[in-house]
């Protein structure tokens, strides 16, 4: 054999072995799927569950108060709190934004990264830090589960009576009432899709009593203080990764206490999280940790004035 | 213009007793019916008693009034109703056999979506509905040969016919039991019939090749008032009061024929039209009545009255004249679990024509129908679907043979197959 034949030999060889290669790396379609092992099955069931809720959640929300429509401002928000999302620890989880039509100043963090913002805290902040720490906060909330393992830990009880609380809230009047049909719940018989959402949410209650208990949560109990004190801790944490300036938060913290010291007014943030000046106290030992003084970080007020000029010319227009 | 089943065309008609192509006895958008589809999904499984009710988006059909005690927002529609009749007239033909008609489609009879509006005003739902309430589809032909004298007869029949409507309404909550309502629509009736029909009969002898196209198409304008008060807690009485005239209304009939008897061959072409086919639309009232026994359980019933309608142009007044017309419905809904509630309705559907009789020619057929519904829903906290029938059952007159003034029974047997879907929003 000649050289130039055992060098064709030796390529047709090769050709053949990489075909081989790729061959047998291919999927093959009639193998049986990969199946999940307990663990991780539990995990996904966890987290559709945790979807499920938050979703139910988000959709009372918008519905109790209404979606402002700014299509471009909603974008705003969106990207900023994906930055500061994916500068946190979770930046693997599904984050989404919106805006409540409401003028009072709070934030809602639901299971499954439904975070919602009031149209009262867009303009309440004074730029894109703040706005930045704000989602920064309910980021926290979120990654961590505050809000879904707190619903888990809740007796049967405790769940009802949260339930009933919720309920109770847009009571309809009395004709309106005799018309209401049973609710629906997930333990009832043809619905097998809620049944499995039931089975995954863990604590054996239903999506619905989930999220009816969460609602109550949100809007009158708050979750437990310490849970706010941490996503406060992470919030600024995050908002300090991504670039934001450190102090961002507890600035708007402090213009928010000046302001209802002025009006003496009490909104849901007052009942549902700690106090504005025990909050301040916990941020200001976090960014003595984080070295604050030491990092220069972006405000963005040109880029947040720009996001907000429909909403503040149309409130000037309302005044 | 010449009146339908005028004397010359009766000369035409009169051979035998076979049925012929005359308007009165070809099948139309059934204006004389005023129940025909049941529509809304919830309603539609109540049987139609509704008036009481109509707090989701079939509201704006049954009564705007119940709006105003909307409990959310809705977008409902309902899809794929299989729709079948089938019309037996008995020994219509040449007095000895049965002659079926048929007819059947799937259509979409309704779609509706419902918005409070409390932004703008506390205790305002508005919305918006399509609906139909009559449909008919006929593809038929019919061969019949060597009976007796009859050596051969041919009749193709096409038919399609529709009413349906679009309507927006507004409801308004003035007092925690009492709601009023306003809605305004827009109506169309839109029908065509094409009837071939040719015969031989060995006796003259005799020969007649006939066809007949008949159209109607009319656009009009609906106003609706409705009402809803709660004298009780658990009890809601609801009326609702519906006028409104046509825009525009076109009718044409166009008969071309050849007719041999012996020797003697007939071959005048025949036309007729009128600007004004159905006269004006009848007034109707609807009166309910519903019993929300328990969050399980609801009862309710409902009267529906239409008034005669007699101005239309002399041209068809055979055809559309409509008597005043009463129907009556009671409905039921049990959750036998919060998640799957069945519903019940019996109601009747009768016909506003005149019930033949004997000492007249050339009458259309007068059928009163009974229906029942039955429906099961798969609800979950925000949306609903629901399937389930719709039977009617109907028995009346007719006079088949163009020339005679015998009466035939008449048989009918129509079902809806109804799939609808709510969610709330």
């Amino acid at each position: 054999m000649d050289g130039r034949r055992v060098y064709s030999f030796l390529l047709i060889l090769v050709l053949l072995l990489i075909q081989a290669c790729s061959f047998w790396s291919k999927e093959n379609p009639d193998a049986e799927p990969t199946s999940l092992t307990q663990s991780e099955q539990l995990i996904l069931d966890d987290y559709k569950a945790e979807v499920e809720v938050g979703r139910n959640m988000a959709g009372r929300l918008l519905t109790f108060y209404g979606e402002y429509q700014d299509k471009s401002l909603k974008n705003y928000v969106n990207t900023v709190g994906s930055y500061v999302a994916k500068s946190g620890d979770y930046p693997d989880r599904r984050y989404m934004f919106g805006i409540l039509d409401s003028d009072s100043v709070n934030a809602f963090a639901c299971p499954g990264g439904y975070i919602l913002v009031t149209r009262g805290v867009i303009e309440a902040a004074a730029n894109e830090a703040e706005l930045a720490a704000i989602l920064g906060h309910e980021t926290a909330h979120v990654g961590k589960k505050h809000m879904f393992n707190a619903l888990r830990s809740m007796s049967k009880d405790q769940v009802e009576r949260a339930q009933a609380e919720a309920s109770a809230r847009k009571r309809p009047d009395k004709f309106s009432r005799a018309r209401l049909r049973p609710e629906p719940d997930v333990n009832d018989s043809g619905s097998a899709l809620a049944k499995l959402m039931t089975t995954a949410s863990g604590a054996g209650m239903g999506i619905l009593q989930a999220a009816k208990a969460g609602m109550s949560l949100l809007l009158e109990k708050g979750l437990d203080k310490d849970l706010e004190f941490e996503a406060d801790r992470e919030g600024v944490r995050y908002a300090i990764r991504a670039g934001y300036e450190p102090r961002a938060l507890d600035r708007f913290l402090e213009r928010l206490s000046a302001n209802k010291k002025k009006n003496n007014d009490k909104t849901v943030m007052d009942v549902t999280h700690p106090s504005i000046p025990d909050r301040r106290k916990v941020i200001a030992d976090a960014l003595n940790r984080l070295g604050a003084d030491q990092i220069i970080g972006a405000i963005g007020k040109e880029r947040f004035d720009t996001a907000r000029a429909d909403l503040v010319s149309k409130r000037k227009d309302s005044k | 213009m010449k009146k339908i089943g005028s004397a010359k065309n009766r000369v035409i008609y009169s051979v035998g007793s076979l049925m012929m192509a005359t308007s009165a006895h070809l099948a139309h958008a059934d204006q004389m019916h005023y129940r025909n589809v049941i529509t809304g999904e919830r309603a539609q499984g109540l049987g139609g008693a509704y008036t009481a009710v109509a707090d989701d988006a079939s509201g704006v059909f049954y009564n705007p009034g119940g709006l105003a005690f909307a409990q959310s927002n809705d977008i409902s529609g309902s899809a794929n109703a299989f729709y079948s009749k089938k019309v037996t007239f008995k020994k219509a033909f040449l007095g000895t056999s049965d002659f079926k008609e048929e007819s059947g489609g799937t259509f979409a009879p309704f779609f509706g979506v419902m918005q409070k509006l409390d932004k703008f005003l506390p205790g305002l739902v508005g919305g918006f509905a399509y609906y139909t309430v009559d449909t008919e589809l006929k593809d038929q032909d019919d061969l019949k040969t060597g009976i007796g004298a009859l050596q051969r007869f041919h009749r193709a029949a096409n038919i399609r016919a529709a009413t349906y409507g679009a309507t927006g309404a507004l409801g308004y909550r003035v007092s925690p039991s009492l709601g009023l309502g306003l809605s305004l629509g827009y109506v169309k009736v839109d029908e065509l019939t094409q009837v071939s029909q040719n015969y031989t009969i060995t006796t003259g002898p005799q020969y007649l090749a006939q066809s007949v196209r008949e159209s109607l198409v009319a656009h009009g304008a609906q106003l609706g008032f409705g009402v809803q008060w709660a004298p009780a807690t658990q009890v809601s009485l609801g009326v609702l009061v519906r006028s409104g005239s046509y825009a525009s209304q076109k009718y044409s009939q166009v008969v071309d024929k050849v007719l041999v008897v012996g020797n003697t061959i007939d071959a005048e072409p025949f036309t007729a039209s009128s600007s004004n086919p159905l006269g004006s639309m009848p007034l109707e009232i609807r009166t309910g009545i519903a019993w929300f026994a328990s969050p399980r359980l609801l009862v309710t019933s409902d009267l529906d009255w239409h008034e005669e309608v007699s101005n239309m142009s002399n041209i068809t007044e055979k055809l559309y004249y409509r008597e005043s017309n009463l129907n009556y419905a009671v409905g039921t809904e049990y959750f036998l679990t919060a998640a799957v509630p069945v519903r019940f309705g019996l109601f009747t559907n009768n016909d506003a024509t005149p019930m033949p009789v004997t000492s007249k020619k050339g009458q259309p057929d007068h059928i009163d129908y009974i229906g029942s519904s039955l429906f099961f829903a798969w609800a979950q906290p925000n949306s609903q679907v629901s399937a389930g029938i719709v039977v009617q059952q109907g028995k009346g007159k007719s006079q088949k043979n163009a020339t005679e003034s015998t009466l035939q029974d008449v048989e009918a047997l129509a079902y809806t197959l109804g799939f609808s879907a709510t969610h709330s929003f």
